[in-house]
C-alpha cells in the first residue's frame, strides 16, 4: 500500500488478460514500475506471484485509479476485453488526468472511434494487429 | 421449411414451361386453324412461332385474305397473338434453364475449376473476420488466393466480392484437393474455433504438405499443440496487441 503511494511515472494495466499480461511483460523488462489492476482474484494473485503490485478491483472507479496513482502516472493501459468497460474506464481516467498517455484495445472501427472521442491517446485492434504479421509472413514467403 | 418451398419453386418451373409450351402450341394451331382450315400452314406456323425454325419457301400465298378485308385482320389478331406466345415461351424457357443452371450451381463448379489450377497461392480456410481483412490485403497485393468456407452466407458474400471459393468443410481431404493443395505455397486457419483450427491442420499435413500452415489461437497453450501438429507460424492477436501497447507506452 504504501509502495503505491510512492509510485511515480509509473504504469498501470487495468485487465491483466491475454492483452494486459503482454503489456505487463513489455514494460517492466524496461525497469518501469506496473501495477496492475483487475476484478479477478485468481488473476491478482497470478500478478503477485511474479511479484507485480495490484490492486483488486474495477478499474472503472475513479477511486481504484487513483488508488493506482494515476495523477503521477505516465501511461494507462486500458485492456479488459470488454469494449463498453473500456470505453468507460478511458472516459474515467481522462477525467482524472489530462496528460496521462492512454493506450487501448478495440474490436471494431466503431468502437474505436468512441474511445477516440473519449480521450483514448492509442489504440491496437488485435484483428488489425494479426493482419499485419500474417501478410508480413505471406509476403516473405511469395 | 424456406428451402423445400424454394426447391418446389425450380421444380414447378420446368413442369409449367412443358405444360405453357403444349397449351400455346394447341391454341396457335386451332386459332390457324379457324383462318387457314389447311392442318399443314396450320402445323407450320404454329411450329414456326414455338421454334421459329420455320421454312420460309412453303408457299402460303393462297392462305393471306385480301387487306383490310375481316379476314385480315383477323388473321393479324392471330400473328399478335402469335408473337407474343413465342416471346412468352423463348422468355419461360429462358428462365428455366436459368433454373436448372442454377440448380447445377455452375458458379460453383466453375470457382472448383478455377481453383484446381491455382499455383504457388494461399489456401484461407475459414471467412472470419480477420480472413476478410487478410483477403483485401492479399487482393491489394495481387497474391493468388482462394477462401473455403461452408456457411451458405459467407459463400454468398464470396460470390459477391469475385474472389475464388470452395464450399465445403477445409478439414475434409478432397475439399482441400479441390483448393489444390499440392500447388499452394500456404494454408491459413483464420476461424474463431481453435479446435476446428487444429483439425485442419492436421488434415493439411496427412495430405504430405510441404508448404507453410499459419493459423490464428486465442492462447499460448493452443499455440504450442498447433506447433507440434504442424503449424509453422501461430497468431495470438490479444498477444500482438499487448506487444503493440506496451511498445507504445516505452516510446512515450
Amino acid at each position: 500500500m504504501d509502495e503505491l503511494k510512492e509510485l511515480k511515472d509509473h504504469v498501470i494495466v487495468c485487465g491483466y488478460g491475454a492483452v494486459g499480461t503482454e503489456v505487463v511483460e513489455v514494460v517492466a523488462s524496461k525497469g518501469i514500475k506496473v501495477v496492475i489492476i483487475d476484478i479477478d482474484p485468481a488473476k491478482i494473485k497470478k500478478a503477485e506471484e511474479l511479484g507485480y503490485l495490484t490492486i483488486e478491483g474495477d478499474a472503472t472507479s475513479s477511486k481504484i485509479l487513483k488508488k493506482a496513482g494515476i495523477e503521477y502516472a505516465k501511461a494507462i493501459a486500458i485492456v479488459m476485453d470488454n469494449d463498453a468497460k473500456d470505453l468507460f474506464a478511458v472516459l474515467t481516467a481522462r477525467s482524472i488526468s489530462k496528460s496521462i498517455f492512454i493506450a487501448t484495445r478495440a474490436n471494431d472501427e466503431f468502437v474505436k472511434q468512441k474511445l477516440v472521442e473519449a480521450g483514448a491517446d492509442f489504440i491496437v485492434m488485435p484483428e488489425v494487429s494479426a493482419t499485419k504479421e500474417i501478410i508480413k509472413e505471406i509476403k516473405r514467403s511469395s | 421449411m424456406k428451402e423445400s418451398y424454394q426447391e418446389e419453386i425450380e421444380n414447378a418451373s420446368i413442369e409449367f414451361i412443358i405444360i405453357a409450351a403444349v397449351a400455346i402450341a394447341v391454341i396457335s394451331y386451332y386459332m390457324i386453324y379457324l383462318l387457314s382450315s389447311n392442318t399443314q400452314v396450320s402445323i407450320f406456323y404454329t411450329t414456326s412461332a414455338l421454334f421459329d425454325a420455320g421454312n420460309t419457301n412453303v408457299d402460303v400465298a393462297g392462305f393471306i385474305p385480301p387487306m383490310f378485308s375481316i379476314k385480315f385482320y383477323e388473321m393479324m389478331a392471330v400473328l399478335i397473338i402469335d408473337g407474343i406466345s413465342k416471346i412468352l415461351v423463348v422468355s419461360i424457357a429462358i428462365a428455366g434453364v436459368i433454373s436448372i443452371l442454377s440448380r447445377i450451381n455452375i458458379q460453383s463448379r466453375i470457382n472448383n475449376r478455377v481453383a484446381k489450377h491455382l499455383k504457388k497461392h494461399v489456401i484461407i480456410c475459414g471467412y472470419s473476420p480477420l480472413a476478410e481483412r487478410i483477403c483485401n490485403e492479399l487482393e491489394a497485393a495481387k497474391i493468388k488466393f482462394v477462401v473455403i468456407d461452408k456457411d451458405k452466407e459467407k459463400i454468398e458474400m464470396l460470390s459477391e466480392l469475385g474472389y475464388i471459393f470452395i464450399e465445403g468443410d477445409f478439414s475434409r481431404r478432397d475439399i482441400l484437393k479441390d483448393a489444390a493443395i499440392d500447388k499452394a505455397s500456404i494454408v491459413l486457419f483464420a476461424t474463431e474455433n481453435d479446435y476446428m483450427n487444429i483439425l485442419g491442420i492436421l488434415a493439411v499435413k496427412s495430405l504430405g504438405f510441404n508448404g507453410k500452415i499459419i493459423s490464428r489461437t486465442k492462447d499460448e497453450n493452443t499455440r504450442t499443440k498447433m506447433q507440434r501438429a504442424g503449424a509453422y507460424l501461430c497468431v495470438v492477436a490479444e498477444q500482438l496487441s499487448g506487444i503493440e501497447i506496451g511498445n507504445a507506452i516505452i516510446e512515450k
